[in-house]
């Protein structure tokens, strides 16, 4: 399986700020790709230098064997950007927005175009200035999905929109064959976990992890250890994270999670261990436990 | 699609979503059109030509203009990153010829045919004015459309571009209306300044359309028009003269002016005052005729012994079939150097002309047209009869 998109120490700066710190990256084909992060940690940035919005300040990116610097034009006609803080034409209406779109896709599809209309219940004959917010991100989607793009971009889909606006433009990105891969950034963890097959992680610019999401959801545990008498040991690994210390009990995130590693690990650490459980974590607690590291060790 | 077919699609959803801007601008060309026509025969009914009054609409055609033109532009915005088309398969070329499509379209063929049909409607010969008709173009292009196409390519909105158009007008307005005029070589100039506006204009579309560097270009279009407002403030008179040579042909070389030492020379009385004398100097012409002389500009230098100089510009007149030359000097100096001798050095640049035709305009009124002046006639007014010359683009030559 080749990648879609691909970057290699990808770095923007705005003067002393580092947006973005030499990302490295690869979308397989075919995947979900969701980018995740806490605001400022520079998913937009990574998106607009991927799709040539913006250029970077060294490094490149790769978008469907293009140079991104590169990327206008034509290269768009396989390419769908949806983002939340795209301005679209609101003079248009729904039905001239997407005949006007039409022509510049060889590959529109009239029917894929109407069945979308018809899932987000979008008025054709209303100007799209006159949409809500949820609206217009569901009029944006379908003007990208109608002509099976090969890859599609979502910066930040689901930001400020209602649970059933959310399920509907999830239901459509679950709808795309797998010729559409999709990279996602966003904050919405629940929402991404259903769907994304592969986790980068961005703090301060920097991927701190991107991998597959049943690899990441392998490594994470919530780790609780019973114990006769607690005590926190010294030197506390790296990998352990968020350590709470109750009387008789200890929890932290194990980030490399090996049964039989990680139990020999806490036996050798603790003393008078009874009792040891492994508790799979959801995204979110995944997200929220490295973010609060970060912020710790920052 | 083609780059073309792709430019003819966005050019008509530009027609839809502009039609109101377009319609109120073909809709002042109207206007224009209603209200421009003069006829021989409306001017012989009021006796005499009407006097210039500055229409509002040539206010608020090159308003309309504009803004029709930085809304086309900006429908699909180039600086910033936000548009919708930037991550759609619009080809740039496609975009700016769509562009160029709904200028050529709605402002520069409209305004040709208003203008034609004001021509047409006057009275005045369509096919000898097509010259000035194309010219016309050329001018309203490159001095109006052009440069409002190009700041509208470095903003967003109108509320970026309005102030831009304002802060731009009024920082050229003030040294181009101000600068010295170079009498008749001043077409030179002006056509030095149209291709520099072109330049600049046809730099900063073609940066923004290819490169979509908005912070980049708008420091190169500062810079190029500083460069440029130097370079035509600068533009030294006897270049412009030596290029009207050559593009005219060079007088002949028999041809010499000096000082009339025969003449008496006075002082013009008439202009004297506390702080500045005229002085007149009468010129010998050698080798032509001064009535086929036309001065189009001239820089004369007193100098006294004393080493003092004046140098000042001077206006050469026709009096009694000779040329004069009369010139502004401070009371101080002349008084100076009245009683002296004084170093005198004129330049003067100027034309010759030959194969002098003559034409009858007859009495009644019946006007004709002469190539060069326009439609000539005599216009019988209450007390007096004027001979009248009008054209659709010049001021008749004075000399003719």
């Amino acid at each position: 399986m080749s990648d879609v998109l691909t970057t290699h120490n990808l770095s923007k700066r705005y003067r002393k700020l580092v947006a973005l710190d030499k990302l490295s990256l690869a979308v397989p084909e075919g995947s979900v790709y969701a980018l995740l992060g806490a605001n400022g940690a520079g998913k937009t940035t990574a998106l607009k230098l991927m799709m040539n919005l913006h250029p970077a300040t060294s490094g490149e990116a790769t978008v469907l064997g293009i140079d991104s610097r590169q990327l206008q034009g034509r290269h768009f006609e396989q390419i769908g950007y949806v983002s939340e803080n795209q301005d679209q034409p609101g003079w248009m209406t729904m039905s001239y927005l997407l005949r006007y779109l039409k022509p510049f896709y060889p590959t529109w599809d009239d029917a894929r175009a109407s069945e979308l209309v018809t899932q987000f219940r979008l008025p054709l004959d209303r100007s799209i200035k006159h949409f809500s917010r949820g609206m217009q991100m569901k009029a944006s989607l379908a003007s990208s999905l109608a002509y099976h793009p090969k890859l599609l971009v979502l910066d930040e889909p689901f930001s400020g929109l209602d649970p059933l606006t959310r399920e509907e433009l999830i239901e459509a990105l679950l709808e795309c064959g797998p010729e559409t891969s999709i990279v996602v950034s966003s904050h919405d963890l629940a929402d991404i976990e259903s769907f994304a097959s592969h986790i980068g992680y961005l703090d301060k610019g920097r991927l701190e992890f991107g991998e597959e999401l049943s690899a990441l959801s392998a490594r994470f545990r919530e780790i609780e250890v019973t114990l006769d008498e607690p005590a926190l040991p010294a030197p506390w690994p790296a990998h352990w994270l968020r350590p709470e210390a109750s009387p008789a009990v200890v929890r932290f995130v194990e980030t490399h999670f090996d049964s039989e590693r990680t139990i020999g690990e806490i036996r050798l650490l603790f003393r008078g261990v009874t009792h040891i459980e492994a508790n799979p974590m959801p995204l979110r607690s995944i997200f929220v436990t490295l973010a609060r590291s970060t912020q710790i060790a920052a | 699609m083609t780059t073309f077919q792709q430019a003819l699609h966005i050019f008509r959803k530009d027609v839809r979503h502009l039609r109101f801007e377009i319609a109120g601008t073909v809709l002042l060309l109207i206007v224009l059109v209603l209200t421009g026509v003069q006829t021989w025969e409306g001017l012989q009914a009021r006796g005499g030509p009407e006097s210039d009054s500055e229409s509002a609409l040539a206010v608020l055609l090159p308003i309309a203009w504009s803004l029709l033109i930085a809304r086309a532009i900006q429908t699909e915005a180039l600086p910033g990153d936000r548009h919708f088309w930037l991550t759609r398969p619009y080809s740039r070329a496609g975009l700016l010829l769509s562009k160029a499509l709904l200028v050529v379209a709605f402002i520069n063929l409209p305004l040709l045919v208003a203008q034609a049909a004001i021509i047409s409607l006057d009275g005045l010969p369509l096919w000898s004015n097509f010259g000035g008709l194309l010219w016309n173009q050329v001018l309203i292009s490159v001095l109006l459309l052009l440069p409002v196409a190009a700041m509208a390519a470095l903003t967003r909105n109108l509320a970026q571009f309005l102030p831009l158009v304002v802060l731009t007008g009024a920082l050229l307005a003030g040294p181009v209306s101000a600068h010295d005029s170079m009498g008749d070589l001043e077409w030179i100039r002006s056509s030095l300044g149209l291709f520099i506006a072109a330049a600049i204009g046809v730099l900063v579309l073609q940066r923004q359309y290819r490169l979509r560097r908005s912070v980049n270009t708008a420091f190169l279009a500062l810079g190029s028009t500083a460069v440029g407002m130097i370079v035509y403030l600068a533009f030294p008179q006897n270049l412009a003269f030596a290029i009207q040579s050559r593009v005219m042909g060079s007088p002949d070389g028999q041809l010499t002016l000096r000082l009339d030492q025969t003449r008496r020379r006075t002082k013009d009385t008439k202009d004297e005052n506390r702080y500045r004398q005229m002085v007149a100097l009468p010129i010998a012409v050698t080798g032509a005729d001064p009535r086929d002389l036309r001065v189009d500009s001239s820089r004369i230098t007193f100098k006294t012994l004393s080493g003092i100089t004046r140098q000042s510009r001077a206006r050469v007149n026709l009096v009694e079939q000779q040329l004069v030359h009369t010139t502004s000097l401070d009371r101080t100096f002349f008084d100076a150097a009245k009683d002296s001798p004084v170093h005198v050095r004129a330049e003067f640049y100027l034309t010759q002309f030959g194969r002098a035709r003559s034409i009858d305009v007859p009495l009644d009124g019946t006007p004709i047209y002469i190539s060069g002046p326009g439609q000539c006639g005599v216009v019988a007014g209450y007390d007096r009869r004027t001979f009248v010359c009008r054209s659709a683009f010049e001021t008749p030559r004075p000399f003719l």
